[in-house]
């Protein structure tokens, strides 16, 4: 075995360029799809950090979906002999930052233990957080955000953006006395306890993480799946590469398999030696494409980061951590990938090995052409009955596979159609043989040209969602953002003293009343607004029509969002149960992008007379004629002494939205970009992997009177040529994509559609991109044409004896 | 009696011409025999059988009183590393190993490897300063030694010739085949020779012909 793989792997030594291809390709591969699996596991990470509460993540919790928790219900529990524990939960402005506060009885929470041994650490006991100035827990990174006299531990467990401390320290931050967000009922209860209705009937119980913080896991669930599928088409356009290099490194072999045979060599051994030989390729380039992975990761966490905290409220560390199970799976995928990619080679040399006589084992173009237009409606039926047949975003990708590869497979099959139509229509001897001699080269090339079909069309499917999904999002803020200023209030004394102020200065004033309620799965925000023109005029409906507004107003109907619609399958006409005790008829359906939960606005009055707990969060303002808005947002601010940050003018929320959404999508471009330079990339591999073979056709063009700078034109000419019809081929393609996208993914994913806009002008410059890719794969061989000696040329006659 | 074939028949797939008819002849120990035949008459088909590279339809091959004709691949592959080398017209030398790692390749995969024998008979045939040259920067002729040099290095009992000088010019060709017949001789091992060339059929022990599917003596 020693010899006979020395053998196989001397091979690279002759060809190191090809082996650096290889390696390329596969690196490549694996660091794309390690990149988005690093920012995956790290935002995973996060998020279990974020939900696992130092451990009380699993444990039941009492909530009150319509009234208040009080102290006075924490009493009864445990007079009545239940082992349970107080959280107060809220918003807390340290300085110029906003904090997640967590209150909790460090006597009896479950993270208690992590709680002393972090004070411990700190040279502080327990009692330290009972005591004045009391102590605050947050993560490093959130550390130095915080203000006040209080003593800052650091604590890792705890996810960036949330403060642990004790309980009435946070009433007092929070301002907040007497009150609590949910009650957390702990392990080991004693026997014979009284049924919890009885003591608090209107308390209800619910898995942890269901009632209190949303999970982030599953809010952000659609983002990293469209990341994994990016990673995944990236990795598997790497393949290509991989693909190309093993199967023409096997068939430069044959003469020394078959030699290798004669010298007693099994087949078993040989298939064995290419085994290995391929595992050591593999995981060298996995180890490399492992490092460019992590710096690719850490150059796009933070802007991820910045997303999925912006978008979703989700926290996530800007800082990578190297995990061992990240590597592990890295090396794993490039050995799986590489054995996949190398399916051909094996079988390959298992003909060559098993039938020595034959000079080359080929199988008919025809019979090629036909197995893949079969696999290829096979792939898109698959892709289509999984649609139909498994839920959920899963279901969409399933069908994007099977679309995506099947419509890739026929390619060379609409290639060869293509040339030999012009083959027919042309009679000029040299275009005739330029023609043929491309047509020659088809099985070669194919799968690079997939991979450019494929790389394009995601280009144009993703460019035309985002810049869709861009163009109706502003055009819907624009709509959304009725008033002109936007006051954030936390207590109901304080929403009552802005009100009073935009009385006396003449601006009109849209409070948003807000009640949290939740449907049979999820949780449901209802908003009350008052009568005012401007939602009437301006609020942007997917579904209804000018009465809408007028049904709210008048009849007590509702308006719900998109997502709530598709989720519960409701329509115009059907009642929703906004609380267990008020049912209303819906009105209208409006679009309400960004947000995961389902959503419902009543009128003012409606939502006072129906719901029992209502706070006033947010109040817009339309500034009186001739008082610019940074004056009245100004006098505002001095008059009732707001922070800067709760006076919010229109503009601001929407450069910040629009800021927010564009650093969502700068991973999608970047993968774009990537994914693109990968299949220029496997075109190289396929150009110079030709280039022993183009030798013996390009000789005898040569002999004739054929110059080399008019054959390295040639070769120019028809690479731009494979890739102007590649694209053109990939537009319709893309554009299906796109739609897909927009009304399928979309819809599993967020709960909205989104309408489609064509952007011709994104067309054409990618147009020029994919020529650059093409004019720049095929740059090496036209510079080895221009450079070739005629002695090489003649070699090739020499070689005919 | 080192080979003795008997009634082979072979008829390739998707022909209904017999190529092999009832094929036989022996070969003794350290004997040297040429086949001639003319083109497509089945010379390398019956070579390739007594390598155990393919199977005949029918017939026995003994070697050194064992049948070889329904071997696993493995059992052939070692008799092929340790007893029977071959030597063929396109030389079939690895290119990615050098002159020296090529003579040396047979007798290391079969354990055989001797560096004394190894390094003379990469003087005999004047190889020994092209060692470190891979197979692409030596001429026809000096490939043609290495491949012989190759398989004689194992102390092959069998040594299966096919067209050896073929590929060579007739002082190249000569040279060759004067330096095969020497050193078969000194290794002790029997040489089978094909080729359709008389003049070089006529260097060996016996000539035996191939026409019709069945071997004969050569008349002459």
């Amino acid at each position: 075995m020693n010899v006979t793989l020395h053998s196989f792997l001397r091979h690279w030594q002759r060809a190191p360029f090809q082996l650096v291809l290889l390696l390329a390709g596969l690196a490549l591969a694996t660091a794309l799809w390690s990149a988005v699996q690093a920012i995956n596991t790290e935002a995973r990470a996060s998020y279990a950090r974020a939900v696992d509460e130092l451990g009380a993540r699993d444990l039941p919790v009492l909530t009150a979906p319509e009234a208040t928790i009080s102290l006075d219900h924490y009493v009864r529990l445990r007079r009545a002999g239940w082992q349970v524990s107080p959280v107060l939960e809220g918003q807390w402005q340290s300085g110029s930052e906003a904090v997640t506060v967590l209150g909790v009885d460090p006597l009896s929470y479950p993270g208690a233990p992590e709680m002393s041994r972090a004070a411990e650490d700190n040279d502080l006991d327990l009692l330290a957080l009972l005591r004045p100035p009391g102590v605050l827990f947050a993560h490093p990174e959130t550390l130095p955000d915080l203000d006040g006299p209080y003593h800052l531990l650091p604590m890792e467990q705890l996810p960036p953006g949330v403060v642990l401390t004790d309980i009435s320290l946070a009433e007092r931050l929070l301002d907040d006395v007497g009150r609590l967000s949910r009650i957390v009922i702990l392990p080991d209860q004693p026997a014979s306890l009284p049924p919890l209705d009885q003591i608090v009937p209107e308390l209800q119980q619910n898995a942890a993480s269901d009632s209190a913080m949303a999970d982030p896991e599953r809010l952000t669930r659609s983002f990293h799946l469209n990341l994994t599928a990016f990673g995944l088409l990236s990795f598997c356009v790497g393949l290509f590469i991989v693909q190309g290099s093993v199967t023409l490194s096997v068939e430069q072999r044959r003469g020394s398999i078959r030699t290798l045979r004669c010298l007693g060599v099994s087949a078993a051994t040989l298939m064995q030696a290419l085994f290995l030989e391929l595992i050591l390729l593999a995981l060298l380039a996995g180890a490399v494409g492992l490092v460019i992975g992590y710096g690719l990761a850490a150059l796009l966490l933070p802007d991820v980061s910045a997303t999925l905290r912006g978008l979703y409220g989700a926290p996530v560390e800007g800082s990578l951590t190297l995990r061992l199970s990240w590597v592990l799976s890295g090396l794993a995928m490039a050995v799986l990938g590489t054995c996949i990619a190398s399916l051909q080679a094996f079988i390959a040399l298992r003909r060559m090995t098993r039938n020595l006589s034959d000079a080359a084992v080929t199988r008919s173009a025809g019979r090629t052409y036909a197995m893949c237009g079969a696999a290829s409606v096979l792939l898109i039926a698959t892709g289509w009955a999984a649609l139909n047949l498994v839920q959920g975003l899963l279901g969409g990708f399933m069908f994007l596979a099977g679309l995506m590869l099947g419509a890739a497979l026929p390619l060379s099959l609409v290639f060869y159609g293509l040339s030999s139509g012009l083959l027919r229509l042309t009679r000029a001897p040299l275009l005739r043989w330029m023609v043929a001699d491309s047509r020659l080269q088809l099985p070669g090339l194919s799968l690079s040209l997939m991979a450019l079909l494929l790389a394009v069309a995601t280009n144009i499917g993703v460019g035309t969602m985002v810049s869709s999904f861009r163009l109706t999002f502003v055009e819907w803020i624009d709509q959304r953002l009725a008033a002109e200023i936007y006051v954030q209030v936390e207590t109901p004394k304080q929403a009552e003293r802005v009100l009073n102020w935009a009385d006396r200065n003449g601006a009109r004033a849209l409070p948003q009343f807000r009640s949290d309620s939740r449907t049979a799965t999820a949780p449901l925000r209802i908003y009350g607004v008052v009568d005012d023109p401007l939602y009437r005029d301006n609020w942007p409906m997917v579904r209804g029509d000018g009465n809408s507004w007028h049904r709210v107003y008048e009849q007590g109907q509702v308006l719900i969002n998109e997502q709530l619609a598709h989720r519960e399958a409701l329509r115009i006409g059907d009642e929703v149960a906004l609380t267990p005790t008020w049912t209303a008829r819906i009105a209208g359906i409006y679009s309400d992008y960004g947000n995961p939960d389902g959503q419902a606005t009543v009128a003012l009055a409606t939502l006072q007379d129906r719901a029992s707990q209502i706070a006033v969060t947010q109040i817009g303002l339309v500034s009186p004629p001739g008082v610019s808005l940074g004056a009245l947002a100004g006098s505002l601010r001095r008059d009732l002494n707001l922070p800067a940050r709760a006076v919010v003018e229109k503009n601001t929320v929407r450069s910040a939205s629009i800021g927010i959404f564009d650093r969502t999508f700068v991973v999608t471009g970047a993968l774009n970009i990537l994914t693109l330079a990968v299949a220029g990339f496997a075109m190289l591999t396929s150009f110079l992997s030709q280039w022993n073979r183009r030798l013996p056709q390009l000789a005898p063009v040569w002999a004739m009177g054929v110059t080399r700078r008019q054959l390295a034109q040639f070769e120019l000419l028809r690479s731009l040529s494979f890739a102007v019809l590649t694209f053109l081929l990939a537009l319709p393609l893309g554009l299906f994509l796109a739609w897909v996208l927009l009304n399928i993914i979309n819809l599993e994913a967020f709960g909205w559609r989104l309408p489609m806009f064509l952007f011709p002008s994104d067309w054409g410059r990618l147009f020029l991109l994919t020529g650059v890719a093409a004019a720049l794969a095929a740059l090496v061989p036209v510079v080895r044409l221009l450079r070739l000696s005629p002695a090489t040329l003649l070699g090739v006659f020499a070689g005919d004896r | 009696m080192l080979l003795s074939v008997d009634g082979l028949t072979r008829c390739y797939p998707g022909q209904n011409r017999n190529v092999l008819r009832g094929a036989s002849f022996d070969l003794a120990r350290g004997e040297s025999v040429a086949l001639t035949g003319d083109s497509g008459s089945g010379k390398s088909t019956l070579l390739h059988m007594l390598a155990a590279l393919d199977r005949p339809d029918g017939g026995r091959i003994m070697f050194d009183g064992n049948d070889i004709a329904g071997l696993t691949d493995k059992a052939a592959s070692d008799l092929r590393r340790r007893r029977i080398a071959l030597v063929f017209q396109q030389f079939n030398l690895v290119p990615a190993l050098t002159v020296a790692e090529n003579l040396a390749l047979h007798a290391r995969l079969g354990k055989r490897y001797d560096p004394d024998w190894t390094k003379e008979l990469s003087d005999r045939l004047g190889l020994s300063d092209l060692a470190d040259r891979y197979p692409e920067q030596i001429s026809g002729g000096q490939q043609q030694r290495v491949a012989i040099g190759r398989a004689l290095a194992v102390r092959p009992d069998l040594l299966l010739a096919d067209e050896p000088s073929g590929n060579l010019d007739e002082t190249a060709s000569a040279e060759v085949l004067r330096l095969m017949l020497e050193l078969v001789s000194e290794a002790g091992s029997a040489l089978f020779l094909v080729t359709h060339s008389h003049d070089i059929a006529a260097r060996c022990a016996r000539h035996l012909h191939l026409s019709g599917g069945r071997v004969e003596a050569a008349a002459g």
